[in-house]
Formats: C-alpha cells, structure tokens, sequence
C-alpha cells in the first residue's frame, strides 16, 4: 500500500513540478503513503488480524502504535482538512492532455490502494458490523487488482506520450490502429504460447504492445525535427530516458507476472531410480540416491538429470536434510535459473516406510525471472531520472516558476497567504488539482 | 497558465459567492479525516479481542448422521438412535492428545457430578484408546470410534479436545473448542445445560433466546 | 509470538488411503507428531508462499489434477493463521485435502466440493469471499468508486470549461461586471503583456512538450 501511494505520489509530483498544480493531491499522497507504513506497523504487531506475516500478537505495543499513528497521521490529516483548501488553484488543461491522464492515474492507483486496503481490514470490518466471517485472500485481490492494473497500464501507453496542458494532435486515428495492431498482436502470441489463457495473458500482452507502440510513436514525434534520428535521440533528456525505462520495466515485470501466474506447471509424483516423468516439455529421471554430510545436518541427495527433447539441459540436487540439532527436516530445492523460465525440483518423503520411491515436487516456471528484472530496470529508470541535469543545477526554479515569472504574472506555487488569497477558485476545483 | 487576480480587494457582489465556494471545497478536505477517524476507532475496538476463527456451523443443527462401531465393542455399530435422550456433553478425544490427558481427570468430575458424556474417539489406534480409559477412568456412557475422522470433518472439528452440548432431542447448542476446565464449566457450559435440562423435562424445545444469552 | 496466541488444541494425521498403512507406535508418534507441529510453526512464520509437505495423489487425468490444485489453493487451513491447504502441514488440512482428494475421484465439481466445505466450515473456508449482500461492500465498493471518481471528474472539467467559455451561470470573479475606462485599461495592460509573453513562447512550448 505504502508503495502504490508513493508511485502516486511521484507521479503528481512530476505535475507539480511542472505545472504548479495538483498540490492538493500531492499533499494528501504524502500524507497516505506515510500513513499507510505506520499502518503496516500497527497490524503485524498488534494482533488485530490473523496472518502469516504478523510477527506478534501484542495489544500493548499494538496501542503505542495506534496513538503514534493518531497523533502524526491525524494531525496531518488535521492540517490538510484545515488549510489544505489554500493549495486549490484554477489550472486550465484539456481533457486530452497529460494532467487529465495523470489525474486518472492517480485515481486507478487510489483505487489499487483501497482495495487491498479494504480487503486485509475486512476481518475488522466484517466483526464491527456483525457480516460474518469470510476469508480475504488472493482471488479476491486478484479479481480486483489485475483489471486496474490493465487499466492503468492503457492510461501510461497513452498518459506518457501526450503533451501537457493541451495535445491538439489527430490522436484517435492513431490511437485506433494501435489499438487493433496491439489486440492482433497479442491474440496471435496467445494463440501460439496457450490458448486457453487468452484472457490473462492475451489482455496482458495487448496492453503491453499498447504502451510499447505509444512509446515508439512518441520517440518518432521528438526527435522529428532533428536531422536524424540518432541526433534526436542525443537531444533527448535523462529524464526522458528514465521515464521511459521505468515504464518499459513496468510492463516487464507485468508480463512476468501474467506467464507465471497462469502457465506455471507443479507436479507432485514418486519416483525410484531410473524412473522419468515428463512435465511441460521437460525430462526429469532420477540417476540415485546418496548420503550426504553437512556442517550441522545429513542429508539424503537425489541426482536428477533434466532434458528436453533428449538433449540433456542440466542436472539438479535437490536434498532433503535433517538438522542434527534442532531435529527438523529441511529441504533444499534444486533450481536451474534462466530468463525464459525456471525448473524446480524438491525432494519429499520416502512414499512409505524403507521404500525406495521417493515422493517428488516439480516446477516449471516461465517467465519468472522477469518480475525482478522488470523490478530492476525500474530501478534503473529511477537513476536515470535522478542523475537528470536540472536536478543539479544551481538555480532551482521549476519550469513552471520560470514561465510564470517572464510573463509578469504571479505564480501560486509560493504558499504563502497573500497570494493565495489573491487567487480566484472554482467550485470543485480541488477536483482538477 | 495560472490565473490570478491582480485586484487586492473583492467587488462587494461577489464576496458572498466566494465564501460559499471555499467552504464548499473545504467539506472535500474534511472527508480522508473523517475516514481516518473511523478507522482508527474500529481498530481501537479490535485491540485485544480474540481472533481465531471458530467454527459454529454445527449449531443449531442436528449432531450430524454417523454409524461407527462402539469402542468397547467395535463388532456393534451405533447410530444416531444410540445417543441419550436427554442433554448431554459429546466430547471428542483422543488418546495422542495431552490437552486431553490434561482436560481428562475434570471428566471424571463431571460423570461424578451427573453429567450425561458421550466420547468420540478421534483417529486413534483402539488399543491405545482403550489403554487410556483404563488408566484414567471412563467417564463415558459410551464412547464411539471415529478412525477414519469423516464423522468429526462433519462437524467442522478442527483437532482435539472438542466438546459439544446437545440438548434432549438431538440438536447442537453450544461448541467448546479446546479443554474443558472448572472456569468455562461454571462460565459457559453449566448455565447452557440448566436451560437445556428444563426444557427436557418439560418435553418441549428449549426457547431460542434464552439459549442465545446462555449458551455461548 | 504465534505460538502464544494458539490454542493448546492438537490434532492428528492419519490419512486412510494412504499408499500403505501407517502402523504407529507411539513414542516414534509423539516425536513426529511434535515435529510436524514445529514444522507447522515455522512454516507460519518463515514462509510466505509456504509449501507443504509433498502428498503424492494419482489423478485419473489432468484436469482431475488442476482441479486439485485449484482447490487447495482455494480452501483455507481451518486452523492455520490464514494459510490455505497447500500451503500447510496442519493434520486438519492433510484431512481435508484428502477430502477433496476423495471427491474429486467420485467426480463432483467445483461447487460440489465447496459447498460440502462451507456447510462443515462456514463460509471462511474458501478464500474467495461469496458474492452475497454481507460482502457487496468488498466486491462492489471499489469499482464503484472508480466509476463515481472517473465520472465525477470528468463532469467537473466539462463545467470548468464551460465556465472558462462564459457558458455557466456561475459567476467568475475576474469576470465581474467592468466599466468601460477599467476595460480599456485592462486592454490597455493585456496588450502589454502579450508581446512580453510572445518573445517567451518559443521556451515554453518545448518545456510543454517534455
């Protein structure tokens, strides 16, 4: 949660940055995003919800945290309701310009927050209003959180290449083809890798094609004017580049995570040596069996040579140990790690006692490496952003500041009172900042 | 570009319109606060409270249809038909499990005390099982064999021990989860099979909102 | 810790159609039965995405076996700090997905299956929450406000224009009623300003663009 209002928060305050406007927003987004940590802290502390991650369950530390939160995130919340109003100033921008599409943005990313916000503290909920118990996990976050993130993911294709304030350009044609260029696209790849997954994978992939074809026409619009295209790409600034990273790292890791979820294959079957079992491509045979010591544990290694199509791809030794100390079994997966997909052995149990059949978990796991690398170009987007010149210059106006100052009028992007004051506002304005 | 109002002072017509505005605005600020405290409040409320899911599907309904062998006599199959016509506590146990060994002796108590027990004895080898009753005494009027689990998976058990107060025609009422001891006895069980018993002896149902407020 | 919070409440494994019978002696239980608990612990607080102990079961085909899987991803550990039957090594949740084991070998579906659960269990037996009133709030509330928030804003930029065009009937300060001599003094500072604003032009429509 901390983590989807940061991201909106960053992307608000790229427009203020630029624009002067949306201070109210990015005001309200720090303030969440800082709340929604203590948060985090208050529920795996206190006890209030059953899970996996909580590490204690301790009504004392969990009230401490409780007031912390009340006093800081409250008396944030306090100031924002007080004055937060001051921050509303009347900006005009198109319904197709970059600000509409970030406003979008930041209301699919609040959505995002809210449910799984809505969905851990429903236990809470369900027992105030006496609802019954029901179970919040994966499917229901799944349910909701895969389409936002698809429409999310349609408003960056075409929020980052659109020009602020006001695109005058013939986009729908445009818009059109790339639509149907991306659905075809994508309903051929699915057609060929799985057709039964076209819904998760086929609309994945049709999103993704959609913000990789903007992004091409919007790195053909800038350098247009440049004597070729290298040169324009020269012209182009770092933090271009990272946007653009960041963005390209994002629909990675979305394609990672889409393959995986759906086309990750685990078998579960008994093997004695000698014995093959074949899974999604794959050979697994098991050459043997032996003992193997370790530091502080002994364990029973198996050797298993995997193939694909007889030619052989790796061999793999996974173990199962048992800790000489503490008397627990462990097992040690075996993995072989490559970009396309990961193959995963573990060793179980003998099926019975002294048999020599021994009980056997696989996985085949594509495309999982992408999520991290999708993590890490977004990361790299970061830095490329960061290392941007204007961010290292000695006089720190934004853009928006500079403009505003040439042509003679007052800019509100000071807080002071005076020149708030001297602001006209709309109703409902606050909507638009 | 940013507009702004050069004027210092407002033309006196519009002052009205502007207040209205701004105050309109400010109910929109006020909301994430308002939304804040509540949470805040529901969370204070939780602080403590116990938050294991108990399962009560069982209530209410009939002890569910079973045939399983009598443990002393596994050549005899016992059903429904078999169990007391009047209320009595089904508790469900097994021989591998010391909360049991612990909850065992309050039992014997409770058979003492007059209390109609019926054991269900949970997955257990019938050897140990009957080692256990003869070391600890049996406090059972009778005790059926559950091995393969199916008749305790419906009732919604979870492990052992277990106990269920049925009333005099067949119905669960109220479901322990873990031991029975002097203070949930005195607390929750006894006040429950008060009620129950009354009614018994009437031969009528017990009244529904009594049970809710006893029979927690 | 966890280990306070749960009951002193055991439970037993003991799975009838296993490839061969388990004959138990109970000093050799009580160790295995005490690791499997331990092991319960740990799996709860170590693991996220917890595994369980690998349960070798022969499926008639492969749907027979997805639709295994997807069960007990789906059914949730009765007794586990939220974690769902494949997920854990608690005894119950060996029964139940023995259960599950079971039914599907007869051939029920999906529905059969949950039902049977729920009835047993209650509705946090299954990780999806049902779509029934008590739980509208879940499902429907955000898509909901999604669509509120969109059209809400959508609305209130269409008005802004029409404000900005002069079309509203709101009335907009700065264009309060103005007398003659303060409208050509005002024409008088915009040309002013505009030949100041067209020499900026050029800067500032290539910073739009960024």
């Amino acid at each position: 949660m901390p983590w989807l209002a940061g991201l909106a928060l960053l992307h608000s305050l790229a427009v203020t940055e630029k624009r002067g406007v949306f201070k109210a927003w990015t005001i309200m987004l720090a303030i969440f995003a800082f709340a929604l940590s203590l948060l985090g802290t208050f529920l795996v502390r206190s006890g209030v919800i059953t899970s996996v991650h909580s590490f204690a369950a301790d009504p004392t530390r969990g009230l401490v945290i409780l007031v912390i939160l009340g006093i800081i995130v409250g008396g944030g919340l306090l100031m924002f309701a007080l004055r937060g109003w001051r921050l509303t100033i009347e900006s005009q921008y198109q319904l197709v310009s970059r600000e509409s599409f970030l406003v979008i943005n930041n209301v699919i990313i609040l959505i995002a927050t809210l449910v799984v916000l809505l969905g851990t503290l429903y236990p809470i909920i369900a027992d105030a209003f006496s609802l019954g118990q029901v179970s919040v996990s994966p499917p229901y976050f799944n349910a909701l959180f895969v389409p936002l993130t698809w429409l999310l993911l349609v408003a960056m294709g075409m929020g980052s290449n659109i020009r602020w304030k006001q695109d005058k350009r013939p986009l729908l044609g445009v818009g059109m083809v790339i639509a149907a260029s991306s659905l075809v696209l994508a309903a051929v790849i699915t057609y060929f890798v799985s057709p039964s997954a076209m819904l998760n994978i086929g609309v994945t992939l049709a999103v993704s094609f959609w913000v990789l074809f903007w992004m091409v026409v919007d790195f053909k619009d800038k350098t247009k004017n440049a004597p070729s295209f290298l040169q324009g790409l020269n012209k182009l600034r770092l933090s271009y580049w990272g946007q653009q990273t960041a963005h390209i790292g994002v629909i990675v890791a979305v394609i990672g995570v889409a393959f995986t979820s759906t086309l990750s294959i685990e078998r579960d079957v008994a093997l004695s040596v000698g014995e093959t079992v074949h899974v999604q491509g794959y050979d697994f045979t098991v050459k043997g069996f032996r003992e193997v010591k370790g530091s502080n544990y002994d364990a029973t290694q198996a050797e298993v040579e995997v193939s694909k199509d007889s030619r052989a791809v790796t061999t793999l030794y996974p173990e199962k140990r048992n800790y000489i100390i503490s008397m627990m079994p462990m097992t040690e997966a075996a993995i072989d790690d490559s970009l396309m997909r990961d193959v995963y052995v573990a060793l179980g149990e003998p099926i019975a006692e002294g048999s020599n059949k021994w009980a056997v978990r696989i996985y085949v796991k594509p495309l999982i490496r992408w999520i991290w690398l999708g993590a890490i170009i977004m990361a790299l987007g970061g830095l490329l952003s960061m290392l941007d010149r204007r961010y290292r210059l000695k006089t720190s106006k934004t853009p928006a500041q500079i403009a505003a100052s040439k042509s003679g009028f007052t800019t509100v992007t000071d807080l002071d009172v005076k020149s708030t004051t001297n602001n006209t506002t709309l109703i409902g304005e606050k909507q638009n900042d | 570009m940013t507009k702004s109002n050069h004027f210092s002072e407002q033309p006196p017509e519009t002052k009205g319109n502007r207040t209205m505005k701004k105050s309109q605005i400010r109910i929109w600020f006020l909301i994430p606060l308002i939304i804040f405290a509540a949470v805040m409040v529901m969370l204070y409320f939780r602080l403590g409270q116990p938050t294991e899911i108990v399962t009560n599907t069982a209530l209410e309904r009939p002890v569910p249809a079973f045939e399983l062998p009598l443990l002393s006599d596994t050549s005899r199959i016992m059903t429904n038909d078999n169990l007391p016509d009047e209320p009595f506590l089904m508790n469900i146990w097994g021989s591998w499990c010391p909360t049991c060994v612990i909850e065992h002796p309050f039992l014997m108590q409770l058979e003492e005390r007059g209390v109609n027990l019926v054991g269900v004895n949970y997955k257990d080898d019938i050897g140990d099982a009957l080692g256990y009753l003869n070391r600890g005494g049996d406090p059972f009027s009778m005790s059926i064999q559950d091995l393969s689990g199916q008749f305790a998976l419906d009732l919604g058990l979870t492990g052992a021990p277990e106990t269920f107060v049925v009333d005099g025609q067949g119905i669960i009422r109220q479901h322990i989860v873990g031991e029975i001891n002097e203070s949930n006895w005195q607390s929750r069980i006894m006040p429950c099979l008060m009620v129950l018993n009354e009614a018994d002896k009437k031969n009528v149902s017990p009244d529904p909102s009594q049970v809710q407020e006893v029979c927690k | 810790m966890n280990a306070i919070s749960l009951k002193a409440h055991s439970s037993k494994n003991m799975s009838s159609k296993s490839l061969s019978a388990q004959s138990i002696k109970p000093a050799n239980f009580i160790i295995k039965l005490a690791s499997l608990m331990l092991a319960c612990l740990l799996s709860f607080i170590l693991s996220f995405s917890a595994h369980a102990a690998i349960d070798v079961y022969d499926f008639d085909s492969p749907q027979q076996e997805a639709q295994y899987r997807g069960l007990i991803e789906e059914l949730r550990c009765p007794k586990c700090q939220n974690q769902n039957l494949a997920g854990s090594d608690a005894p119950i949740a060996q029964d139940l997905k023995q259960k599950t084991y079971d039914m599907i070998k007869e051939g029920r579906s999906d529905a059969e299956i949950r039902a049977y659960m729920q009835e047993r269990y209650g509705d946090f037996i299954t990780y999806k929450p049902p779509v029934r009133p008590s739980t509208w709030i879940l499902w429907f509330f955000p898509p909901l406000l999604l669509i509120v928030l969109i059209i809400g804003w959508f609305w209130q930029s269409k008005r802004s224009q029409r404000v900005a065009r002069g079309e509203s009937a709101v009335n907009v300060d700065s264009a309060a009623a103005l007398s003659a001599a303060e409208k050509a003094e005002l024409d008088r500072l915009l040309s002013r300003s505009n030949s100041n604003a067209k020499s900026e032009a050029v800067i500032t429509s290539t910073e739009d663009k960024k």
